[in-house]
Formats: structure tokens, C-alpha cells, sequence
């Protein structure tokens, strides 16, 4: 008896293992000036943003990390130790339609930041209890800078969170119509800029027409694979 | 027999009581606490012996001047002069920085990206040179005698197991007691912290609320729990050393800052870091005038002044230094929040005190 349930939990395995490997992780790859993005030689200072909501044929949830959480990742780089592409996903990545979110949920994106856990406590990516977090955050060295989130938040002061959803959430939804698993998804920084007066700059200004440049081209084209 | 093993298991158990309790962070809970180096945990035992230090003039080579004479707790460990005078009255070029929630710092001094742990700064001004701080360089042994006291002994003794005084533990002991000063007890921290709605005035509220604006940027730089940038603790993801050039000088029209003092690039020697300095923290800021890594500007409405100008002009001023607007009652109500951050606690805790002064 002994013996026949240990064959049984041997062949499980033996099986298991021979299974086909999943497609559990995306990857982002960065482009600027028509190349990988390389902060040693560009006056790119940070490019740090946040994906939630993944969708694909397969329901998708993300792993948590020391840069992700169950419900939202914090990708890019800060130019120094911080530097991450990868979203590891529970539930397998399959071709065609892929869906995600840039920004953080609205459930998750009004908590006090000190007693938030990983990725929603790094002070750089927070503006206030009030607002909640950068979404996207592009600063370069030649004084262009997009903070990207949530503007039109009701509530009690800064230091208050909103109990509704701020009038312009400005969660970007992303659509990539024919993803393919084995590529990245490319992130592509000169189609974000394209038409955009980069001696101004935006902090989510509702009326400035750079930021409604730049939230159209993040919704349009500027994640894609090739 | 029975009797000799029941008195060993009472010895045993004297013996663990008489083990020092870990060492409590005075922090809210919840707040993340600082990182400390592995080769210096914290305990009580240490940082007092550190306080004993920090307040005593023995430490430098004159016997005129402590640490304490340039951190007074009042002005919350900063003092009220444009820059530092040296225990042999040598000018120091910059401002005594206030001593609070170093602990979280993700650098120390002004502008030094490579100086990390407290440790390794305590060194400057007990041995640097140029400017003379407590002056010990070519006075070692006579500076190490004087802790040979019996107050002493003890304390040494409870600190590090011994009562032999040494420049490393006394380096050790002091970098303790600085980073024992947490300030997390503001008026503002009940409000934003503590959820206490009523903390804050109306016109504070309404500071804050410019504070916290993109149109003011104030929180760009001196963001997060501890009102800067550079700040780093135990959950700390991000790691970086921020310094900015607010374009407080520009001497030839080329962004260069006076000789005397150019900041980061004096370490990294960049272009790019010309003029730039650390933020500070804004906690207790009311407290430590005057401003500015020179102690140039004397009062906290001139340094508001000074970022609606956009700084006074240098090509190289950081991107959030963009200037703004405020009106009259704009600016009381910002000022108000400002000192809204004093944390009237810290500077009357009897626990970082000059234990020679009885209270």
C-alpha cells in the first residue's frame, strides 16, 4: 500500500515535470532615441511606473515581489539599484489580446504610505494621502519631468483620502492587440514624446496641453510589441 | 543536592534579569524603523554613555566646546548662527545642521553622497582639521585621559563590556545617542499620523495643503515621512541620494557657486553636481534659523520668498525650484504649517538632555 502511494506521488511528479514550462512572466523593455534605454548615457533620470489589472485569455494575477504586491508592480528604473522590468504572474500568458492597467487601484491607492507594504512606500512614487500615487513618473536631467495620477480628489485636506473615486482617475488602460509571449512589450519613450514641448513640463495638470499629449500617446501607442 | 540545583536555577534566573532590555525605538507604530550599521546595534547602555559625550566639553582638545554647543536641543540640536565657530574660534563655512530623525538619513552633512553612516561623521568634527570642530588630532592620548574617571568607567563598562574609553567607541556611543533622536511627536503628526482631525488650525490646514501642492513643489524634495528626499529605512525599495541646486548663488553667470563652498562636486567632482546639497527635513524647521546650507537666509518667510522667486538665478536650478505665486494670506497660512511641525516634546525630552545639568 506503502509503495503503490508512493509510485502514485512519483509519477504526479514525474508528469508535473514533464509538462509544458508556462509563460508566467512579462517583460518591459525600455526604448528611447531608438534604442534600450541606458541611463549611463542619456539624461534620463527616472522612469519608474506603476501596472496593474493583467488580462489575457487566462485569468492573471501578479506575484508579489520586493517590487510587487498581490494587486499592483512598480516597474523602470531609478538610474541607481532599482531597476526592474520583469512582472512575475500567476496564471499563464497566452498570444493575442493582453490588457493592463497603468496606475494603482483606487482601493489601494489613498493608504497612509508609511504603513503600506512593498511596492506603495517609496516616497519618490507618492504625492498625498489626497491624491495617492504617481502612476508614471518620467524625470530627465535637461528639466523635463511627467508625474502621471489621479487629479479632482475630494476630501478633508491633503492628508486625507478621498471615500470616492477622484474625478479623473487617470488610470491609463493598455491594449496590446497581438502580443506575443515570447517577446517583451515595448516601452517606447520617443513615441511618449512625440509633439511634446519638453521645456514644459507635467505634473497632471488637467488644462495643460502637454499632459493631454502625453496621456494620449500612453494610451495609444507607446506600449506595443514588435 | 536538591537544594544546590534550586539556588543554580536561581542564580540563573538573577543572571537573565540582569541582561539588558533591547533598545525601543521612541517611533509610532507602524512607522518603519531606521536601518543601523551590524557592527553598532543600539542600546540603552550605548546611547547614554553618547549623551554624556555629546554634552562634554572634555571631548575637545581645549576642554571649550562639546558637540552640544553647536546642536543645542532648544533650537532642536541646530543653533541660531549663519555658520559654525570651531572650539579654537575657526569660522566653519556652513550651518549646524539640526539633529533630527538622522537616523533615516540616507547621507549626512551638507553634500556628501559617500557618507552613510553616522559613525564615520562623527569623525570630522572630532578630528578634522580645516575647519578645527573639537580639535582632538594631535591631542589623542591627553583627550582619551580624561575619560579615565570613575563616571565614566561605569559607563564604558555598561556600554561595551569594559571600562576601557577608546575613539571608536566613543565614535560608537555618540553615533548611538544622534540617532536615538527621532522627533515624531508634531502637531502635524497627530493630524497626519494620528488621524486627529482638530490637531491642525484652519490656516495650518490650508498651508498644508499648499505644501503638498504641484503648484509649490514643496514636497518634491522634502517629501515623505520625514520631510526629505533623503531619507532611507528598513523597507526603503528605492535607493537614492538626492541633492538639488535650488540656484541660491551663481557667480559667473555659468552656475558656478562661490569657491569657498560648491557642494556635492567637491565629493564626486561632476559638473552636474555643482551647487547641489541634501534636503533637509523640515522637522522643527521653525526652530532652526537661520537657513540654507551658509546660513544665508535669516528667516523662514525669506527662504518662501526665495522659492517663489524660482531661487536667485543659476542655469543649473533644480526643475522643481520653478517659483510661484502666494498670496499675502497664502504665505501666513504656509508659515503656519511650517511651524506646525515643531515637536515641542523633543526639545524638552529629559532623555537627550545634558545629564550634567540637573533638571
Amino acid at each position: 500500500m506503502r509503495n503503490g502511494l508512493f509510485c502514485i506521488l512519483l509519477l504526479t511528479a514525474v508528469i508535473s515535470g514533464c509538462s509544458q514550462p508556462k509563460n508566467t512572466r512579462l517583460t518591459i523593455k525600455p526604448v528611447y532615441l531608438g534604442q534600450s534605454l541606458d541611463c549611463l548615457s542619456k539624461p534620463i533620470e527616472t522612469l519608474l511606473f506603476y501596472l496593474s489589472d493583467f488580462r489575457s485569455e487566462h485569468a492573471l494575477t501578479i506575484k508579489p515581489s520586493n517590487h510587487a504586491s498581490d494587486n499592483v508592480v512598480l516597474l523602470g528604473t531609478d538610474c541607481g539599484e532599482f531597476n526592474h522590468w520583469q512582472v512575475d504572474l500567476n496564471g499563464e500568458l497566452s498570444g493575442g489580446t493582453l490588457q493592463f492597467t497603468l496606475g494603482v487601484p483606487f482601493s489601494d491607492n489613498h493608504q497612509n504610505p508609511l504603513t503600506a507594504s512593498t511596492p506603495l512606500n517609496v516616497s519618490e512614487m507618492f504625492w498625498s494621502w489626497q491624491l495617492g500615487h504617481k502612476f508614471f513618473r518620467l524625470d530627465s536631467s535637461d528639466g523635463f519631468s511627467y508625474h502621471l495620477g489621479s487629479t479632482g480628489c475630494k476630501s478633508a485636506s491633503r492628508l486625507r483620502a478621498p471615500k470616492d473615486e477622484c474625478i479623473n482617475s487617470n488610470r491609463i488602460t493598455i491594449t496590446i492587440e497581438n502580443y506575443d509571449v515570447n517577446k517583451p512589450i515595448i516601452l517606447n519613450l520617443d513615441r511618449l514624446l512625440q509633439g511634446v514641448d519638453t521645456a514644459q513640463t507635467c505634473m497632471s495638470e488637467q488644462d495643460s496641453a502637454v499632459c493631454k499629449t502625453l496621456s494620449e500617446n500612453l494610451s495609444q501607442h507607446v506600449f506595443y510589441t514588435e | 543536592m536538591r537544594l544546590f540545583l534550586l539556588l543554580l536555577c536561581v542564580i540563573a534566573v538573577i543572571g537573565c534579569k540582569k541582561e539588558e532590555k533591547p533598545y525601543q525605538w521612541q517611533i509610532p507604530a507602524d512607522f518603519p524603523k531606521p536601518t543601523v550599521p551590524a557592527n553598532n546595534p543600539m542600546s540603552n547602555a550605548k546611547v547614554e554613555l553618547g549623551r554624556h559625550l555629546f554634552y562634554d566639553k572634555n571631548l575637545s582638545a581645549n576642554q571649550k566646546q562639546s558637540c552640544a554647543g553647536c546642536h543645542q536641543q532648544d533650537r532642536a540640536f541646530a543653533e541660531m548662527i549663519p555658520t559654525s565657530i570651531g572650539s579654537t574660534g575657526q569660522l566653519h563655512r556652513r550651518n549646524s545642521q539640526a539633529l533630527v530623525n538622522i537616523a533615516y538619513n540616507k547621507s549626512l552633512t551638507w553634500a556628501h553622497s559617500e557618507l552613510q553612516t553616522i559613525e564615520a561623521q562623527v569623525l570630522l568634527p572630532m578630528f578634522g582639521e580645516d575647519p578645527i570642530e573639537l580639535g582632538i588630532t594631535g591631542h589623542d592620548e591627553q583627550v582619551l585621559a580624561r575619560f579615565n574617571t570613575a563616571q565614566y568607567h561605569a559607563l564604558f563598562e555598561k556600554a561595551f563590556g569594559d571600562e576601557q574609553a577608546s575613539f571608536d567607541r566613543i565614535a560608537k556611543a555618540i553615533a548611538s545617542f544622534v540617532r536615538s533622536l527621532v522627533s515624531f511627536d508634531s502637531r502635524f503628526d497627530a493630524y497626519a499620523y494620528k488621524m486627529q482631525d482638530d490637531a491642525l488650525t484652519e490656516s495650518e490646514m490650508r498651508g498644508m495643503d499648499l505644501f503638498f501642492s504641484e503648484r509649490l513643489e514643496c514636497h518634491h524634495c522634502h517629501g515623505g515621512f520625514n520631510f526629505t528626499q533623503s531619507t532611507s529605512h528598513e523597507k526603503q525599495i528605492l535607493d537614492r541620494h538626492a541633492f538639488h541646486n535650488t540656484g541660491l548663488y551663481d557667480v559667473d553667470g555659468k552656475g558656478s557657486y562661490p569657491k569657498k563652498d560648491q557642494g556635492l562636486i567637491e565629493i564626486t567632482l561632476e559638473p552636474r553636481d555643482m551647487g547641489k546639497f541634501r534636503a533637509p527635513t523640515l522637522r522643527n524647521i521653525a526652530l532652526t534659523a537661520p537657513y540654507m546650507h551658509d546660513g544665508s537666509i535669516a528667516t523662514l518667510s525669506q527662504v518662501i520668498d526665495f522659492y517663489a522667486r524660482a531661487g536667485n538665478g543659476n542655469v543649473n536650478t533644480s526643475q522643481f525650484v520653478k517659483g510661484f505665486e502666494l498670496t499675502a494670506q497664502e504665505k501666513t497660512d504656509l508659515l503656519a504649517f511650517l511651524h506646525a511641525l515643531t515637536d515641542e516634546a523633543f526639545i524638552k525630552n529629559p532623555q537627550h538632555s545634558n545629564p550634567f545639568k540637573p533638571h
